[in-house]
């Protein structure tokens, strides 16, 4: 019986569940009728030193509402609010927004602010994924030509995609550039590039197509330069993030020869000095690439002296590519590649013992290795010999 | 014997009218006087051949004899045996009447007044010496009765077909039909002041548990009512724990389950009157077990378990969580299923909660509709209202089309459990859950459950644990209990049922 | 086995979910905010004290002797019951702090806009019943709660493992070495609450088995490395610490085919089990010690110190810093001083007197 009239009690406190306008967990309600889901984000820098925020929202086909709001703030709070005021009678809801852009500006002001903001917010999650605008702004991608079928999501979502599965610029997420900030102090973000089109293709809108172009470096949260698009293989292939991109090379005859990445590696190995001073790194990578698309005498594709060759040519490209974001990553004394951690790993009290400004006077050398495959379709040998059919 | 919940009842005072009778003398005036205004009680004086006066009176109540049988191997045994006239008393006429002078097969030599009484309500023709005080009752009851027929709610596809009837021997028969063994064990008892219903327990020797069975049989005799009627003037007495809206005794009204169930170590009860048996003690897997789950392959039985299991958890958490997830936590939905239900809102009049709740009252009504009308208006009124109103509520935009796929799945799902009386309580739970969850989203959700669970492991059933045995914390007995295993490898019966014998099997 | 009574596998799995309750709350916040990425070899190492706590708990308890005999035994029938009157006015209070954090938890994360207020008087409402009835039905319903707590822990893992960075995990320094230490015992101060369960001994029909306990304290041990690495793995040391709740956080990015995302409400509400579990079994505990010592009732007793709980949960303070002042301190230390002084006081005592 005592039992049964402590569940009344319990029962009857679900009448406070209501109570008041502040503290009640009602006051949590949302109407799922009101709500305009947000998808993408974007922040640049206002005048008076404050933000802009542009936001994209998922069009709903009955009435077409939807679309794009940007309003400038002192804060981002404030800002936020203000998209707010100005959302009609709906409520901008960001729990399935998917992509964060910061403008080139912003960025290089620095993010601490919005990456602060995303890890407290209980709607905003830490696996957004993060892009930053290079020579242009946010607003600028997410307002597009202002056009109501404009939809910057959905060719973020192809260009997440594409990068997954084509190589190219990794496309990374809030927590993993926070991570990398606070692990190696400095971190990479996949750089977008608008492009301005007079013709709209296929799944493109027309007017402002965002197009993936290397990375943009942040150290310390501020944006201090980028890694070009040439290059950013190398840096998928330090992180391991390889995919399958495409490269052509040419042969002597002036033949050329599409090959596509399949795998790669490289190893970091420090050389320490007796003292337990950094001589410097070695970097070993590895390469295995398959054939795509010979443009050159078919036969010479089976010869092995022709493959060695090119394999040659290969190494050196590679080579070449990550000496050259060695150089960048020592010129901005950022090491956005974890070569730290690395030695950290290798030896903990030597890496501890580093100076300052180790990065800039790291002394390294590269040499990659690589073999090339045929394509799964064909045989390796060819088929028929002499004659015709 | 320990272990069982104190099961107190309050003594109600005793049946002064059998104190009264039991005080008697029998004779055929003090039968007249009990049975008086009685339209349907019948006497007669009887002479037996060579006698000049009348020695016995017959007595029995029109109706609930056989007639022709009562004349042929009653009366004119009685009347025409001449070995009968050369006795020289009338005890000694009782005794030779006792060793078959008389044909039934059935005879009592009764010297209780109380007992006589019962035998007629019974339906016995009883033969009165008024001179001794003594009476002989004779077992010709009129086998009218309704004919076996197929179950109506537990088909079987592989199973027997067969029911059980009214009657009660009609379904001990049943049973014994199954069971051709000396071990089965039945106790029968009276229960009811005024039904006098006669009630049988029945169980087999050494693999039920003789403290149940002690313990089921001092429950019956406890049981001081007017009349056993209704199931619930049996179930609800005789439970652990009557305020629980879920079942706490197993009935069928299949023999071949019900001696299944015998086998496993359960107890039977059969009552006259009703074509149900019922089985203790109950466990919340055994109302998610069919008979024809041992028909089949084990694979196929396991799955089809499964599904029944994930049935009774769909319908009392989905329209609760989509209650939680819709008006507090949109975040768990799909971005384009939230989209899909964003634009499927967009005119609906009423809020999240009041919809989901007014659909579930109206399926609840269409459900009850439909069984309080005959069959055919009755299927037809389901077809309306589930296609017809439901179609026309979605496109008047009186309602969303997922809140009516979310409340018709729960319903669908509420469906697959064998159980009615386990349906019922889902029911009531469903409806609870809700509210739980619109008040208190995923939080309030959360407690629903942990109080359900709570209500569910604080149930026992004769001392066994209405969880048991997913609550012992035995992994193999729990899967089994959820899933069929192969019956080559069910060697054992389950300990916490079954008696001293073990091994149903080599 | 008596009605009323439980086996040895439903205690141990009272004690499993009731633990992990503490667990989820401190770990692996509090053992990366004191040794950062070696956070993980805090677990292991704590693998040994846990046994030889269980070891000890097996000294003290018999079948059929709880840990209330074991004070009247040891300190004679006044002190004794003092005794336990003290301890059971420390389980409310714990009891009061377990409600707080779980509202706590609640706020900060699923609902920002509510009060504390509501969980803690919920809570403590929907707990009264379940300690007010018996001890089986808890026990019960911690084995029906295990498979669920499991199966939503071996989902985190597995993505996390999937897609976890362990790579900086591995490299130690010296001065490493002091604060694992310090992170071990956190994770032995935070399992020790087990030891309370100690009072509901007389309760389970079987011996109190130390190798069965063992293997759980293992598993419970495995789970927290597991928690200490994905959360490296996934947001490493700083921002591990920087979280409140790291492991909801992890659920948080789980996305299984794209259909079940966003998860975190749900874990976070599935963790109302433990703390129902850990909650029910503490106010049980107190109840039955109050009734014990002051020969009252113990449903009003269980009354008494659900309010009494709930009273604590109220006035705890209600910033993060308030609230982490208490797990972090005070809670640990009354604990511990309960737990590795009280009792091993007590122990010998009985065994200087040969009572026990």
């Amino acid at each position: 019986m005592k039992k049964y009239l402590s569940l009344l009690i319990a029962a009857s406190c679900l009448l406070l569940s209501g109570c008041g306008g502040g503290g009640s967990i009602y006051s949590n309600y949302r109407a799922t009728e009101h709500l305009l889901l947000v998808q993408a984000l974007g922040a640049d820098t206002a005048e008076d030193d404050g933000v802009t925020l542009s936001v994209s929202c998922q069009k709903l086909s009955s009435d077409n509402s939807g679309g794009i709001i940007s309003r400038s703030a002192e804060s981002i709070t404030r800002a936020l609010s203000s998209l707010q005021d100005f959302s009609a009678d709906r409520q901008l809801y960001y729990s399935h927004a998917e992509y964060v852009l910061l403008g080139e500006d912003y960025a290089a002001a620095g993010t601490d602010n919005i990456f602060d903001y995303i890890a407290r917010d209980n709607q905003l999650r830490l696996g957004i994924y993060l892009f930053v605008v290079k020579g242009g702004s946010a607003k600028e991608l997410i307002c597009g030509p202002g056009e109501d079928s404009y939809e910057v999501s959905k060719t973020l979502s192809s260009i997440l995609r594409d990068t997954r599965t084509q190589g190219g610029s990794h496309v990374f997420t809030a927590r993993e550039t926070l991570r990398s900030l606070s692990d190696h102090g400095a971190a990479l973000v996949c750089a977008l590039r608008p492009y301005t089109t007079e013709d709209s293709v296929f799944l493109l809108e027309a007017g402002v197509n965002p197009v993936a172009e290397g990375y943009g470096i942040l150290k310390g949260g501020e944006l201090v330069g980028f890694v070009p698009s040439e290059i950013s293989q190398a840096a998928n292939l330090i992180m391991g993030n390889m995919g399958s991109a495409g490269i052509t090379l040419s042969d002597s005859e002036g033949g050329r020869l599409s090959l596509e990445y399949e795998k790669g590696k490289a190893d970091i190995k420090p050389r320490w000095a007796a003292d337990g001073s950094l001589e410097g790194i070695v970097i070993k990578a590895k390469l295995q690439a398959n054939l795509a698309e010979p443009d050159t005498d078919i036969k010479h594709v089976t010869d092995s002296a022709f493959l060695s060759q090119m394999e040659d040519a290969l190494s050196r490209d590679m080579e070449k590519k990550i000496s050259s974001l060695l150089s960048l990553s020592r010129e901005l004394d950022a090491d956005f590649l974890g070569i730290k951690a690395q030695l950290r790993r290798s030896n903990g009290e030597n890496a501890a013992a580093l100076p300052d400004s180790w990065l800039k006077n790291l002394e390294f050398s590269v040499e990659c290795e690589t073999k090339i495959s045929y394509t799964r379709e064909l045989g390796d040998q060819m088929s028929a010999e002499g004659g015709g059919e | 014997m320990s272990g069982f919940s104190i099961f107190k009842r309050r003594k109600s005072n005793k049946d002064i009218n059998k104190i009264r009778i039991e005080s008697l003398k029998i004779s055929e005036k003090n039968l007249k006087n009990i049975f008086s205004d009685c339209g349907d009680f019948e006497t007669r004086a009887l002479l037996p051949r060579g006698k000049n006066s009348p020695v016995a009176f017959a007595v029995w109540i029109d109706g609930l004899v056989n007639s022709i049988a009562v004349s042929e191997d009653f009366v004119r045994p009685f009347t025409m045996n001449s070995s009968l006239s050369l006795c020289k008393s009338e005890n000694e006429m009782l005794d030779k009447i006792m060793q078959g002078q008389i044909y039934s097969l059935t005879a009592r030599r009764r010297s209780n007044m109380a007992d006589v009484v019962d035998d007629i309500l019974m339906g016995f023709v009883v033969l009165v010496f008024d001179s001794l005080g003594q009476a002989a009752s004779f077992d010709i009851r009129s086998l009218q009765s309704r004919a076996i027929s197929e179950p109506t709610v537990e088909k079987t596809v592989k199973g027997a077909k067969g029911a059980f009837v009214e009657t009660m021997r009609i379904n001990t028969s049943l049973v014994r039909r199954h069971l051709r063994t000396n071990s089965l064990k039945l106790i029968s008892r009276s229960v009811g002041r005024k039904s006098g219903t006669a009630v049988a327990l029945m169980y087999v020797q050494d693999v039920a548990e003789k403290s149940k069975i002690q313990e089921a049989v001092r429950r019956l005799d406890s049981i001081d009512i007017d009349g056993l009627i209704s199931a619930g003037n049996l179930e609800q007495y005789i439970v652990d724990n009557p305020s629980s809206p879920f079942p706490q005794l197993i009935h069928t009204e299949r023999p071949d389950k019900f001696a299944m169930e015998l086998l496993a170590g359960r107890i039977g009860i059969i009552v006259d009157g009703l074509p149900i048996g019922f089985l203790l003690p109950a466990t919340l897997p055994s109302f998610l077990k069919v008979g024809d789950d041992k028909a089949g392959h084990f694979l196929v039985a396991s799955f089809l378990c499964l599904i029944r299991w994930l049935s009774l958890v769909i319908t009392i958490t989905l329209p609760a969580l989509f209650a939680a997830m819709n008006m507090y936590h949109q975040e768990m939905i799909p971005s384009h299923l939230l989209l899909s239900i964003i634009e499927a809102r967009q005119q609906v009049p009423f809020s999240a909660a009041m919809e989901l709740i007014g659909m579930l009252l109206a399926f609840e009504l269409l459900q009850e509709a439909g069984l309080r009308l005959p069959n055919p208006v009755g299927d037809t009124v389901s077809i309306i209202g589930a296609l017809i109103v439901g179609q026309a509520a979605v496109e008047a935009r009186v309602v969303s089309p997922v809140t009516v796929i979310v409340v018709a799945t729960a319903g669908i799902c509420s469906f697959t459990l064998p159980s009615q009386d386990l349906g019922g309580a889902v029911r009531i739970l469903r409806l609870v859950m809700v509210l739980l969850s619109v008040g208190l989203g995923l939080y309030g959700f959360m407690l629903g459950i942990v109080l359900l669970i709570w209500h569910l492991c604080s149930i026992e059933s004769f001392g066994l644990a209405y969880t048991a045995p997913l609550s012992e914390g035995y992994f193999l007995k729990s899967i089994a209990a959820i899933l069929r295993p192969p019956l080559w490898l069910s060697k054992r019966r389950d300990g916490d049922l079954a008696g001293k014998d073990r091994w149903n099997q080599k | 086995m008596e009605n009323g009574s439980v086996n040895r596998r439903q205690m141990l799995a009272l004690a499993f979910v009731a633990l992990l309750s503490p667990v989820a709350r401190r770990f692996p916040s509090g053992l990366v905010a004191v040794s950062g990425s070696a956070a993980w070899l805090a677990a292991p190492l704590a693998a040994i004290p846990v046994l030889l706590m269980i070891f000890f708990m097996k000294a003290l308890l018999r079948e059929g002797r709880g840990l209330a005999e074991v004070f009247e035994l040891s300190l004679g029938r006044a002190v004794g019951r003092a005794g336990i009157f003290i301890v059971s006015l420390w389980l409310c209070f714990y009891g009061g702090f377990v409600l707080r954090s779980a509202a706590y938890r609640f706020t900060s994360t699923v609902y920002p806009s509510a009060g504390a207020w509501i969980f803690v008087i919920f809570s403590a409402a929907v707990c009264l019943p379940i300690a007010i009835g018996k001890f089986p039905s808890i026990a019960r319903m911690a084995v029906l709660f295990r498979p669920l707590l499991l199966f939503a822990l071996a989902l985190v893992f597995v993505f996390a493992i999937a897609d976890g960075d362990f790579r900086g995990l591995f490299s130690f320094k010296e001065s490493d070495t002091v604060p694992v230490l310090k992170s071990s015992f956190t994770v032995l101060n935070t399992l020790s609450v087990v030891c309370y369960l100690g009072f509901a001994e007389n309760h389970c029909g079987e011996a109190f088995k130390s190798l069965r306990y063992a293997f759980w304290a293992l598993v419970l041990l495995a789970i927290t490395e597991l928690l200490c690495l994905s959360c490296l793995g996934i947001f490493g040391a700083e921002l591990t610490v920087k979280l409140n709740y790291p492991f909801f956080m992890l659920v948080r990015d789980i996305n299984v085919f794209n259909s079940f995302a966003r998860m975190e409400a749900l874990a976070l509400a599935l963790w109302m089990f433990a703390d129902a579990v850990h909650f029910s079994l503490l106010l049980w505990l107190a109840s039955r010690n109050f009734s014990r010592c002051l020969n009252l009732s113990s449903s009003l007793c269980a009354l008494a110190a659900a309010a009494l709980a709930a009273a604590v949960g109220l006035a705890l303070p209600s910033d993060m810093l308030g609230v982490g002042l208490f797990s972090e301190k005070i809670v640990p230390f009354g604990n511990a001083l309960i737990i590795f002084g009280l009792l091993p006081l007590v122990f010998l005592l009985g065994r200087i007197r040969k009572k026990i």
